[in-house]
């Protein structure tokens, strides 16, 4: 799910430009909407699986695990009206279009994924509007997760040492003020070096 | 407040903070509340609500936007580990579109309200109205367009979220008036 990462295919999706994954990604997405038919779309679900077995990326389809219930919950709204067909034809283009996507995430590395959300954002840069301080946005999001974990631990262990009831909610209170002041001084180490200035190609 | 927090770097930094808040609470996990039936309840709406109140309207969307590009650069950071592009083809699809503008609206209601009333209520008058009436408006549509059920079924699916969905505007809005009392905010 997202976390997944394709090891071990006989097809070197991996090779792939991510620009291009991308583009038939969003082709196929919009093509499996052309179709209502079950056979159809458990061809195409059946291709999907093909192609993630040989790219290596079978556990994308732990992607759809999350949507389990929705996926029972629609299907059996359309079966309570007596269209089990479309109920079936609609997990199905689901369970594609969610397994194809995981397929490209489990293809492609992060920073391949950075440089084509770069080059999205280069019209921003021809009309002379800063992109730098995105990626620095996007990289300093990644880093703060597993400090925000870090600084919650930290308060959590600090209320039971010193209380016999279980930690509150109202924890919260201190840990926003506590990365809010994380995050000024993580900004002023960042723009003394330097990691606010746009990048002259 | 200090000269440092309204800096482009600070920003950038609250910016950021706030997209990796908005992930963490989606990283806790589901919990079932025991009275109500055991209502299902995601902590990450509770993220939008905080940016919104806390950041202000523009810059609590942009934080969503950056947690959003993390999440479609692969990150599994979406409640209940979710990530990569099958959420922006999923039936929560809907949601995502959702998020930045909820939160804008959040924002907003909060600046219109704050100054006429007591800041608990504006609070939680501000994230009900983008943390859940904006939400489902685009929610409710989305889950239908992709499952193909009714309307009425979709929201009758979502409508169980709607106790914690009371629950995290009253929490958010707590920690709202609390962090403005102990910090400088300038939204």
């Amino acid at each position: 799910m997202g976390g997944v990462t394709a090891r071990g295919g006989i097809l070197p999706l991996n090779r792939v430009p991510a620009g291009w994954k991308l583009l038939a990604l969003a082709a196929s997405s919009a093509a499996l909407f052309l179709s209502a038919d079950p056979l159809v779309l458990a061809g195409a679900f059946a291709a999907v699986l093909a192609l993630a077995w040989a790219a290596g990326a079978l556990a994308a389809v732990t992607d759809l695990r999350p949507l389990a219930l929705v996926l029972v919950l629609s299907f059996a709204a359309h079966a309570v009206l007596g269209d089990w067909h479309l109920g079936l034809a609609i997990v199905l283009r689901i369970g594609a279009l969610v397994t194809l996507a995981g397929v490209v995430t489990a293809t492609t590395p992060f920073g391949e994924m950075l440089e084509v959300l770069d080059r999205l954002l280069a019209p921003l840069r021809w009309m002379g509007l800063p992109t730098r301080p995105v990626s620095v946005a996007i990289g300093m999001t990644l880093r703060f997760v597993p400090l925000l974990s870090l600084r919650w631990r930290t308060l959590r262990d600090a209320w039971t040492a010193r209380s016999a009831r279980r930690p509150s909610w109202r924890l919260l209170v201190p840990f926003v003020v506590g990365v809010l002041n994380d995050a000024d001084r993580a900004a002023e180490a960042l723009a003394a070096r330097g990691a606010f200035l746009e990048k002259r190609p | 407040m200090s000269a440092a927090s309204s800096s482009l770097p600070s920003t950038v930094a609250r910016i950021a903070l706030f997209a990796a808040l908005i992930a963490a609470l989606g990283l806790v996990p589901q919990v079932m509340l025991p009275f109500a039936g055991g209502v299902p309840i995601t902590a990450q709406t509770l993220g939008l609500m905080l940016a919104g109140l806390i950041l202000g309207p523009w810059r609590g969307a942009a934080a969503v936007l950056v947690f959003m590009a993390v999440v479609a650069l692969g990150a599994p950071l979406l409640a209940g580990g979710r990530g990569g592009l099958g959420v922006f083809v999923g039936p929560t699809a809907g949601f995502l579109v959702g998020f930045p503008i909820a939160t804008i609206v959040i924002g907003q209601v909060w600046r219109a309200l704050s100054g006429r009333m007591k800041p608990m209520l504006a609070g939680i008058l501000a994230s009900l109205t983008g943390g859940m009436v904006v939400l489902y408006a685009f929610g409710v549509p989305g889950l239908a367009l992709v499952t193909g059920m009714t309307l009425t079924q979709a929201a009758a699916v979502v409508a169980v979220f709607i106790p914690g969905d009371i629950l995290k505007a009253i929490i958010a809005a707590y920690v709202n008036r609390e962090v403005r009392r102990a910090t400088a905010v300038d939204a």
